[in-house]
């Protein structure tokens, strides 16, 4: 099996997450504001937080991913 | 030129009607059993001689099932052993779906975004339960990142309770996408060629070629990801931050 800790893989697996996680928190905040919106009849202003606060989520999951130790060059102890 | 995305469409071969469902054996049916049938088929011939020296299918077995034990250890801790067989499992057939899907003429399951999501939603699911069997009504606490003032919590929990919804989502999103993606761009760059003729064709082969390669490199990489992140998941609902 292809090395998982060669530096290439490695760089290549942080990127490919971290595009997806932007795109989809901010998806996710809009669509949980717009169903709240249906409920509360409130349209549109719930769902323009929620992207907002989507977005925020998306880049707090990012700031983690990146400190948390498994982006690429970190060498952990297995 | 045949449209691009066609490829992905589903096809009954059987078709099956039962209680107003539609349980239709169609191409990725088919292929899921393929998948089944060759990864049983690898352990099988891992197993089949266990000698003290590993075979070379042996050792490539030993070392991939090392490899997600340290994830697993590392990212679950000992408790998460318990889940160990799930992980292997789930790795195990994602993998094996991408691989063998790269193969022209099959289909790639994961290509399906019901297939991801059916298997981000069973992750996440586990991980509510567990995360409530272990902690009770404390494990309402992963919505408040340690160390958060309190005048940040009304903006914290919204921003949490959208990060663990968006957690199943991106996992099912990312292994969708990079497979759909993947395979588009090849059939584009595969008609590409067949346009191109004698001519000016080989410059699109040759990056059919590339991008092959590197779509090997993205299936094992995808798979790596979504078992990763479901253990990291299933961790935080052990451990709690």
């Amino acid at each position: 099996m292809a090395d998982p800790q060669d530096p290439f893989r490695q760089g290549l697996s942080f990127a490919a997450r971290i595009g997806v996680e932007l795109v989809v928190s901010t998806v996710v905040g809009a669509a949980l504001g717009y169903l709240l919106d249906t409920w509360l009849g409130t349209r549109p202003w719930i769902m323009v937080v929620g992207v907002f606060i989507g977005a925020a989520a998306g880049f707090r999951s990012i700031y983690q991913m990146a400190t948390s130790g498994d982006r690429p060059g970190d060498k952990k102890e297995r | 030129m045949e449209n691009p995305l066609d490829h992905f469409i589903l096809h009954p071969l059987i078709p099956i009607h039962l209680f107003g469902f539609d349980l239709s054996i169609n191409q990725a049916v088919v292929m899921m059993w393929v998948v089944v049938a060759a990864v049983s088929l690898f352990f099988w011939a891992a197993v089949s001689q266990r000698r003290l020296v590993p075979s070379k299918i042996q050792s490539l077995a030993e070392m991939s099932i090392e490899f997600l034990r340290g994830l697993v250890m590392e990212n679950m801790g000992e408790q998460g052993m318990r889940f160990f067989p799930f992980i292997v499992t789930l790795f195990f057939f994602i993998l094996f779906a991408n691989l063998l899907g790269l193969i022209p003429g099959t289909y790639t399951v994961t290509s399906q975004i019901m297939v991801t999501a059916l298997f981000a939603i069973v992750v996440y699911l586990i991980s509510l339960v567990v995360g409530f069997m272990v902690h009770g009504l404390h494990f309402f606490s992963i919505l408040v990142p340690p160390g958060t003032p309190g005048w940040l919590l009304p903006l914290m929990i919204p921003i949490e309770v959208v990060s663990q919804v968006a957690r199943p989502v991106t996992l099912a999103v990312r292994l969708f996408a990079n497979m759909t993606a993947g395979h588009t761009i090849l059939i584009v760059l595969f008609s590409l060629m067949l346009a191109g003729g004698a001519l000016i064709g080989w410059l699109p082969f040759a990056f059919t070629v590339a991008v092959y390669i590197l779509e090997v490199i993205v299936a094992f990489i995808q798979a790596f990801i979504f078992t990763i992140l479901a253990t990291v998941y299933l961790g935080d609902a052990i451990k709690l931050h």
